[in-house]
Parts: structure tokens; sequence; C-alpha cells
């Protein structure tokens, strides 16, 4: 069958760009992947800082993350990738934030007492220490730079210097940010 | 200095650690309210610093990375699909053209000895995969493609009907005793009866299966021949020397 009717003359250039196109979708598959083993984590964490829920902050981070897939080409320094990665799931987390926020306020303006969420019970606040959620809410006051600075910082095995790498912006400014979103949530906490 | 002016500097240095200057670690050492309050502050921060720990440091569940590269996959799949469909557009263009002349010449054979009726007959006989096919009503749901088989082969039994089942036929020896086409016009293709439905399945497949129209298409790999890279065959009674080029030509045949 190989010789059959459709041997087609001139069709070395078409298999030579298939060929340089699967090779260099191979090597781009491997350098994504790469990117996404260690900034997979940090996407989650940027999203779940912001959601405070795992399921949501992975729907977020997933979508993120399939966005830097498709401007890989633009992205493959590793710097570069981060930081985008981490402004990209930050903004559509805050956005699934309010959006949320809004569904939740249309609920309780239409719906019936009947139909509202059930109260948390004792098991739930016991999860969740008053405190917490009280950081939680002055969090979701602060001006949205100093969140995303304060939340960077807070991670584990984050110098103040690699946020300013993230954030693409100097470290003095890191570290005046970090002072200023301390000092609104200790007032508002206090 | 008094200890209204030293509050704001005690506050700060609680939400900055760092090393007190002179001036206030001696207000502190000589003042029991201001020490309290940079304790009481101290304290805050720490629990805040607990909690934003826990808020920024969530693990995430063990699905969520194989559930990235899967949809990842998918996306990366359905580029390709979109892509192929871009480039390889001249290749289906070809194939389906490839085929309406096939058509068009089966069409303009006149039928022989046997009638298309009893040639489908003794097709689905001898061909199973067509005998399924065509009773594809009672074929199982899983294959989708049950319903274009039977019009595919409702084709191809045309055609075999138009050229008959007996010895195998080649295409251009076929066309070539209708004194229609040259003979570089057709190539030499020998198809073995029993296989006829499935050519003319395959070849009404391949406007849909750009991959297969491009493996097809493909020229061979030009790999070095094994004869050349072997060693010459070594005897001690006998030594053999390889062929000169000049030789090997008349030596082969
Ligand atoms: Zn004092």
């Amino acid at each position: 069958m190989q010789e059959l009717v459709l041997t087609q003359q001139g069709s070395t250039p078409r298999s030579a760009t298939d060929a340089q196109r699967l090779e260099s979708e191979a090597a781009t598959r491997e350098a994504f992947e790469s990117h996404l083993t260690e900034c997979g984590p940090l996407a989650f964490r940027v999203a779940r800082g912001v959601l405070r829920n795992t399921a949501d902050a992975e729907d977020v981070a997933q979508e993120a993350l399939l966005r830097a897939f498709r401007r890989f080409k633009h992205l493959r320094e590793r710097d570069r990738f981060r930081g985008w990665l981490v402004r990209i799931t930050f903004r559509l987390a805050l956005d699934r934030a309010r959006s949320a926020k809004r569904r939740e306020q249309r609920e309780t303006l239409w719906s019936r007492p009947e139909r509202q969420p059930p109260a948390p019970t004792a098991e739930d606040l016991a999860a969740r220490s008053q405190f917490a959620q009280r950081l939680d809410r002055a969090l979701d006051e602060l001006p949205e730079k100093l969140r995303l600075v304060l939340l960077l910082s807070a991670m584990q095995g984050h110098t103040l210097e690699e946020v300013a790498v993230l954030l693409g912006v100097p470290l003095g400014t890191v570290k005046s940010r970090l002072f200023l979103a301390r000092k609104q949530l200790a007032a508002k906490l206090r | 200095m008094s200890c209204e002016a030293y509050r704001p500097k005690l506050i700060e240095a609680a939400a900055m650690p760092a090393e007190l200057n002179a001036a206030l670690q001696e207000h502190l050492d000589g003042c029991a309210s201001c020490r309290e309050l940079h304790a009481k502050e101290r304290s805050l921060f720490v629990a805040i610093d607990a909690a934003l720990s826990s808020v920024a440091n969530g693990e995430s569940t063990p699905s969520f990375l194989p559930r990235v590269r899967a949809a990842i996959e998918q996306e990366r799949a359905a580029s390709v699909a979109s892509h192929s469909r871009f480039v390889l557009w001249p290749v289906a263009a070809a194939a389906i053209a490839a085929v309406a002349v096939l058509f068009v010449v089966f069409q303009r054979i006149p039928p022989q000895q046997q009638t298309a009726s009893q040639l489908a007959a003794s097709s689905s006989a001898t061909t199973p995969a067509t005998g399924s096919a065509t009773s594809s009503s009672t074929n199982s749901a899983a294959d989708s493609e049950t319903g274009e088989i039977a019009s595919e082969s409702k084709v191809a039994q045309r055609e075999i009907a138009s050229y008959g089942v007996g010895k195998p036929r080649s295409f251009s020896t076929l066309a070539k005793s209708e004194g229609r086409i040259e003979s570089s016009q057709m190539p030499d293709v020998l198809v073995p009866p029993d296989e006829r439905i499935a050519l003319a399945k395959f070849v009404a497949a391949l406007p849909r299966r750009h991959e297969i129209a491009v493996a097809l298409t493909k020229p061979a790999l030009a790999a070095p021949s094994a004869d050349v890279l072997s060693t010459p065959l070594e005897i001690a009674e006998l030594k053999l020397e390889p062929l000169s080029p000049e030789q090997a030509p008349s030596e082969a045949k």
C-alpha cells in the first residue's frame, strides 16, 4: 500500500517543516513542563491567598496556567514566566472573588430566608478561628498592590528580593508596600 | 520625649521587626506602659504572621497538577488539529480530487458479467467487515463510524460491481483496456478482489483522515542500505572481495 496512488512529488519541504515543527513542539512542551512543575504550586498559592478556598483556587490557577501556556513563546524565561503567572493569577482570583461576592449579595437580597445558605456550624467555626476570619476580611479590604506583596512575602521560601523580582519592582518598593500593608492590617485587627 | 511621641515608632517597630534604635530602646527600658504596648503589638504581629502563613502556604490537592497537564494537553491537541486543518488543506483537497477522479472513472466503466446485487452478496459473504458494516443497525453504539462505513461500502460495492470480481486487476490495466487513459496517467496498483471494498473505503476516508494521507505521501527515509554497511565475510581458506561498483549491476542480474 505504501507505493499506492499517493506518491506526491515535492513533498520533502512539507515533511521537513513538519519535522521541525514537531521538534520545536517537543522542546516547548518540555520547557513548559519544567515551568509548570515549579510554578504550578505558586499559582495555586496566590489564588488561594485571595480566595481562601482550595477548589476555587485550583480552578483559577489552572486557568492562569493555561493562559501562560498560550503565551509561552513570550514567557520562556523563568523570571518572566513566574512574574507573569503571579500577576495573572492574582488578577483572575480577584475577579473571581468579586463575582462571588456580587452573587452572594444578589442571593442575600432576593432569596427568601429558607433559601439562604445554612449558618456555619460549630465545627465550621472551630475550624477557622475568629481571628483568622477577621484577618480574611482585613486582607480583602487592603489595596491590591499591598495585598499581593503581603501574600508573596508570607510564602515560605520567598525573600523580599525574590518578591521584587516576581513583581518587577525595586526592593525598596517591596519593603515600603509591605510595611504599609502590615500597618494597615494591624490597624484593622487591633 | 513623652510616651505619646514614642508610640507610633513602637508600633512601626513591631510591624517590621528590626533592631530598635538606641533612644527607643532606652525609653522602653525605663517605661513599663510603653513596654507593655510594644509587647502587645509584637504579639499581634505574631498572630498576623501565623494567620498569613496559613493563608499563603496552602497545599493543592494531589490531582491539581495532573489536571492542569491534561487541560494543557487537550488544548495543545486542539491547536494541533486546527493547525493541521489549515496546513493540510491542500492535501485534503488533493485527496478529494483523487476520489472524485476515481469515482468518475468507475462510473464510466460499464458493468461486466455480474450484476451489482450479486456482487454485493458475494462480497459481503467473503468480506466479514463489509457484512457487519452493511447491517450497521445491529452494531454497537460504540462504533460511531458505522454509518459512514455503511455508506462508503455502498459506493465500494458499486465500484466493485462496475469492474467485476475475478482475478486481481489493476486500475491502470482496467483503464487501458477501456482505451480512455494513457498508461502514464494511472498508477499501477494491483487490488485483489477481497480487498477492493477495503481500498474503496480507505480512499473514501482519506479526505477526513489527513494524517493518513500525510503518512502515505511522505517519502521514505533515505536510510543507508544494510548491504553497504556489512563487513565482508571472512573465511580462512576463502577470501571474499567486495564487488567493485562496475561489476555490481551486471552481477546482480
Ligand atoms: Zn512610655
